[in-house]
């Protein structure tokens, strides 16, 4: 009896046993060997194995039966390296398992300081960029998010004068530049999630450049589709790139301008300044701007066609205690399907080179569900907002019918500084010695008019008839986190998580740290935080990689970008 | 779920050589196989269970395995499986127990896969997975007797595209 005249189901059963260095090793003893090795059977259910923690470059949406056996192979690395990397006992801190850099000004064609001035009349602009506190933040950066294959990744860069690059990581080289017209651009988003895949398209740019029309601030939208170019790479079609307008208002101010943000996606855009949001479906031309009377939490997040965001109340306490208020977090999310839906009629449609009619509404009006979370009596700091889409890892379980929409789970994470309650004047003399941190989840419904099932009985948000909010608790994920904290009166350190569950710190001290979801859960007796090697304490950490959890920085120099890879 | 009675019975087989081995119901019913045909057969103790695709030498080391594990736990559904942590971990009797030549650990992992008992093929599988273990292509080739048939170049691509996935 030899070993390869065993079944093959049997020598299948076998390599599962296997390590993933084994495997690679054994797909050189022979053909027949690698044959079995190279089978989905193997790869497969080792990849649906993993945590959803620790296979980060498994994009939630992608179907994975329509993965090669290479892509499967490739995943499962990648996760194993993962898991290496970011569970080791005892471990405070992890490095980078590789990095790539991208020079900023390598391929540089756009404009200059001096003729944005000329070409712009944008005096005040200028001012505000090198005298405001954005001058601090020369660049943006957001990662596109691919869920596999490391030939091609890609970077979309926003530097002064707010001018839009793409740029590819494994080579750094600039593949695509925004025209000198579009700039300033005020606002930018990337979409990889939700793009038509089979028409070739890799991703989705998202621009929103400033301009004037008829003494009124109108921003410009630009929709660019990065097609997969034959022979590899990503070109732009620029017939396909979908126009729209809508109007910022007369009030609207360049200074507010600076805090608009812009999420992108599939069919929907979100863009918010400081009081207001729009909700534009840009497809059918179709904006709703949303009159908002508190100010606006941050951050803002899209997810599985909800949109979502924090605000702060201060409410009347229930019950009687020395303090006679309450703070509660309130994770609002707006299911954007239903929102357009609901409305369908009232909106009024306009061509694509005119400024698009606002439906404007008032957020009751608006199909919400509402999280609502009491805080803490500890002195309040900051929240990250995010969210897991979990479709992939239901999908093994389930088969594939469940709606994307079902699998949006959104975290908040809150942090507080050291036990004082908040009452006291004083800052405490340790308030830098320890963070107390608490992870919260609310899982977004599909259908508003069906009960989530395990949460407890809506009540109505708002006495008008025309309220269709419901509120909704949000429940706590695992332990707090007792976390010493070597930074000094930071009022927000918690800056990203990813979709696998990782958060990342930057610190006051310029370290990078990181957390996990997993050890909320937990509660494990190791150091929860770990600290990121490999960046200068004088790097910027400006964005990461909600699929893979790589790290962006701006190196010291002002002119590279670094993108570290832990574990992956 | 076996009863009083189950325990005391005694269940006969036949091996491909014709030995015939009489051994407790509750020991052979560690076979999923063995256990469907008694199902099968009903209360008949006298009908013998053949096993065509046994010998006796290898049926008596898996009815050794089953002796010592006849008190376990019924194992999992099959669905679970696939998604189980798979470690490389055998307990310390049946590592003892899987200490055979190359030859005999392969007729066990196919009577242990034909009688359909899923604990012994586990261990007989993680007994093959621990030999291959950190070793080399040459050296699996050599343990295992397969002869390399790449040409160097089909060697040097396989090496190339796993280049990337590596330690570094």
């Amino acid at each position: 009896m030899q070993f390869l005249n065993l079944p093959e189901d049997v020598l299948v059963l076998c390599f599962s046993f296997c390590d993933v260095g084994d495997l690679l090793r054994l797909e050189s003893v022979s053909k027949r060997v690698k044959e079995l090795i190279c089978s989905r059977r193997v790869w497969m259910p080792r990849l649906l194995r993993f945590d959803a923690e620790d296979a980060q470059r498994m994009a939630p949406y992608v179907d994975l039966n329509t993965l090669s056996v290479s892509d499967l192979k490739y995943l499962v690395v990648s996760a194993h390296r993962s898991q290496e990397a970011w569970t080791r006992p005892g471990v405070t801190s992890i490095s980078p398992t590789r990095y790539q850099e991208v020079d900023l000004y390598c391929d540089y064609k756009g404009p200059f300081m001096h003729q944005i001035l000329q070409d712009n009349d944008l005096d005040e602009i200028l001012l505000l960029m090198f005298g405001g506190r954005h001058s601090r933040r020369p660049v943006d950066v957001k990662p596109v998010s691919l869920s596999f294959g490391n030939r091609h990744e890609y970077l979309v860069v926003r530097r002064l004068p707010y001018y839009i690059q793409v740029a590819e990581i494994s080579s750094g080289k600039c593949v695509w530049q925004s025209s000198n017209l579009d700039v300033p651009i005020i606002a930018f988003d990337v979409d990889s999630t939700c793009v038509d895949v089979g028409g070739g398209e890799v991703f989705r740019l998202l621009t929103l450049s400033l301009t004037q029309e008829d003494g009124q601030s109108i921003c410009a939208i630009k929709i660019i589709s990065f097609l997969s170019k034959p022979g590899g790479g990503i070109q732009v079609d620029d017939s396909s790139t979908v126009k729209r307008k809508f109007r910022l208002g007369e009030s609207a101010s360049y200074a507010a301008l600076f805090h608009t943000k812009a999420r992108l996606e599939g069919d929907f855009i979100v863009v918010s300044d400081i009081l207001r949001i729009w909700l534009i479906k840009w497809k059918l031309g179709r904006c709703v701007r949303v009159a908002w009377i508190i100010e606006l939490g941050e951050p803002l997040q899209i997810a599985g066609q909800h949109l979502a965001f924090l605000t702060m109340a201060r409410e009347a306490a229930d019950i009687a205690g020395p303090e006679p208020w309450q703070d509660t977090l309130t994770l609002t999310v707006i299911p954007l399907r239903e929102a357009f839906d609901s409305h369908a009629l009232s909106f009024v449609p306009e061509g694509e080179d005119r400024v698009m009619n606002e439906l404007v509404l008032g957020v009751a009006q608006l199909p919400a569900q509402l999280f609502k979370m009491t805080l803490p009596k500890l002195r309040y700091t900051a929240s990250t907002v995010s969210y897991r889409n979990e479709a992939w890892f239901r999908r093994k379980d389930q088969g594939q019918s469940k709606s994307r929409i079902e699998d949006i789970t959104f975290f908040v994470m809150c942090e507080f500084s050291s036990g004082e309650d908040l009452d006291s004047e004083e800052d405490s003399e340790d308030d830098s010695e320890h963070r107390t941190l608490m992870l919260f989840q609310a899982k977004a419904e599909s259908e508003l008019s069906t009960s989530g099932g395990d949460v407890a009985s809506p009540e109505t948000f708002s006495t008008t008839s025309r309220s269709q909010a419901r509120v909704l608790p949000m429940s706590q994920v695992g332990k707090a986190l007792q976390v010493e904290w070597p930074t000094a009166n930071s009022n927000s350190s918690c800056s990203y998580m990813s979709q696998s569950g990782r958060f990342i710190f930057f610190g006051e001290d310029d370290i990078t740290y990181a957390l996990s979801k997993r050890d909320f859960i937990t509660g494990s007796n190791e150091p929860p935080v770990l600290e990121l090697e490999g960046c200068s304490t004088r790097d910027k950490l400006i964005s990461m990689n909600p699929n893979t959890g790589a790290i962006c920085y701006l190196k010291e120099d002002g002119n590279t970008i670094r993108i570290s890879y832990f574990g992956d | 779920m076996s009863t009083t009675e189950d325990k005391t019975r005694k269940v006969k087989l036949v091996t491909s050589d014709n030995e015939e081995f009489e051994v407790d119901w509750e020991v052979a019913t560690r076979s999923v196989l063995i256990k469907h045909m008694l199902e099968d057969i009903g209360e008949s103790e006298e009908q013998a269970i053949p096993l065509p695709n046994v010998t006796a030498n290898v049926l008596k080391k898996v009815l050794e395995w089953c002796e010592h594990h006849r008190k376990d736990p019924e194992p999992a559904p099959e669905s679970s499986d696939d998604n189980r942590k798979r470690t490389l971990e055998i307990g310390d009797w049946d590592a003892k127990f899987i200490q055979v030549d190359q030859e005999m650990l392969f007729e066990i992992i196919l009577a242990a896969n034909y009688l359909d008992i899923k604990a012994l093929l586990d261990v007989g599988c993680k007994t093959v997975a621990n030999m291959i273990k950190g070793k080399q292509p040459e050296e699996i080739r050599k343990m295992f007797n397969i002869v390399n048939d790449f040409t160097p170049e089909e060697e040097a691509q396989i090496k190339k595209e796993n280049e990337w996935a590596e330690d570094r």
